[in-house]
């Protein structure tokens, strides 16, 4: 059992200084998934820029109908709830990364398209979902954060994959204090991105784990192997491969094997 | 048409008013000749200096598939002239339910409005929520939970009301 500090949103407001991100904070203790509270809470246009954090969450999701698994208490676990943001999906999800990234600190690096590694392992994960409500167009980020876990607590098959920030840190992470932090990172990325789009992709590339290194990706059900020689952040990896010949992978249908 | 230097250079230009206007499709019609331009949304036209990405691998009908639901497309006993597309509005990966502990949003026979969730597009992550933008009852499931979809494709057809 993780003994830990609970997540307060007097706590987390206090001192922040944001314009949008964070306007409203509420804390679960117990969800489904606060995705799903997002998608209700963005039925009203009100509620643009509230932050949900839950201390658990019951059927948290990532990609391709993976569970995203935390336990209670052990984590930053949170939606933000955006109503009609002027960032196009693959913009918003983009330059949620490199908030995330700069809110972690520590030489995160962003794993394409938006997970973001502590030492080559993972240690945060984004799951934007969008949707059209009424007439207004509605986006809930939903972040995940490995805080407290201990090696044990993650499952065997995700040992070598998966960490948490204090196991790489080897110190005690405040939780009240890496929210905050990361409500402002987004809330400043949020800003920047509306008017300088080319800001996020440079900060996005700087902080790609891929370029200049081997990738093997699957597209379409084949692997390819070869050398990273472009990041597209909206469009794709590039990859000079193996075999001779250039080509460049599109995101949507392509995901990454091994580094 | 004018010379080909000159058609590229306009298709270039076209493709830029695209990108900057975030359009989808652009279609030109001046006498005889006719150009239609078409990208997905949010996804750029491929690099043209560097050789396309393999081209999209064909649509597998869902039919028999297990688990899906989805029935085969019988263009004999309802005219396919009869039905609506519901097509997808961006590449991506196609999921029938909101998670996998999920019913799926739709199945053979259910009532749709225009305003009806009928399925996830993920794409980068982004998982989309598609809607119906017809009314009426759905005829048929052209795609499998899952399945790598184009920009374009048919995911369903509906029997209008």
């Amino acid at each position: 059992m993780i003994r830990t500090e609970s997540l307060n949103p007097d706590k987390i407001r206090e001192g922040l200084q944001t314009r949008h991100i964070g306007s409203q904070v509420v804390v679960f203790d117990s969800t489904s998934s606060t995705n799903d509270l997002a998608a209700q809470y963005g039925r009203n246009p009100d509620n643009h820029g509230l932050a949900i954090f839950a201390e658990q969450q019951e059927a948290g999701r990532g990609r391709a109908g993976h569970r995203w698994l935390s336990p209670p208490g052990a984590g930053i676990l949170c939606s933000i709830v955006l109503i009609d943001s002027p960032l196009r999906s693959e913009l918003l999800s983009l330059t949620a990364a490199v908030a995330l990234a700069e809110a972690i600190g520590g030489g995160a690096r962003i794993k394409w398209p938006n997970d973001i590694l502590l030492n080559g392992k993972k240690v945060s994960g984004i799951l934007l979902d969008a949707s059209v409500c009424d007439t207004h167009r509605i986006h809930c980020l939903g972040i995940g954060i490995n805080c407290h876990q201990g090696r044990d607590d993650f499952p065997e098959s995700l040992r070598d994959s998966a960490t948490s920030l204090d196991i790489e840190t080897g110190l005690r992470v405040d939780r009240v204090v890496l929210a905050k932090r990361l409500l402002a990172a987004l809330d400043l990325w949020m800003e920047r991105a509306a008017s300088d789009e080319a800001a996020v992709v440079q900060q996005w590339q700087q902080a790609s784990l891929q370029l200049a290194h081997r990738v093997t990706l699957c597209f379409n059900g084949e692997r390819f192997t070869g050398n990273c020689i472009g990041v597209d952040p909206q469009h794709g990896l590039i990859l000079q491969l193996d075999h001779g010949g250039v080509r460049m992978f599109e995101a949507a249908h392509s995901s990454i094997v091994k580094e | 048409m004018a010379p080909e230097n000159s058609d590229l250079k306009m298709v270039k230009e076209l493709i830029a008013i695209m990108k900057d206007n975030d359009l989808v499709e652009v279609k030109i019609e001046h006498g005889e000749d006719k150009l239609c331009l078409k990208r997905s949304a949010g996804q750029a036209v491929p690099l043209a200096s560097l050789p396309q990405a393999a081209p999209p691998q064909g649509v597998t009908p869902a039919a028999n598939l297990p688990g899906t639901g989805a029935q085969p497309p019988d263009e004999t006993a309802e005219g396919k002239e009869d039905l609506i597309d519901i097509p997808s509005p961006m590449v991506g990966t196609f999921y029938e339910a909101a998670s996998p502990d999920s019913d799926p949003y739709l199945q053979i026979g259910s009532h749709v409005n225009p305003q009806s969730v009928c399925c996830i597009i993920e794409a980068m992550k982004v998982m989309n929520e598609i809607k119906a933008e017809v009314s009426g009852t759905l005829s048929q499931i052209l795609v499998r939970n899952g399945q790598a979809v184009e920009y374009g494709q048919v995911l369903f057809r509906v029997k209008p009301d």
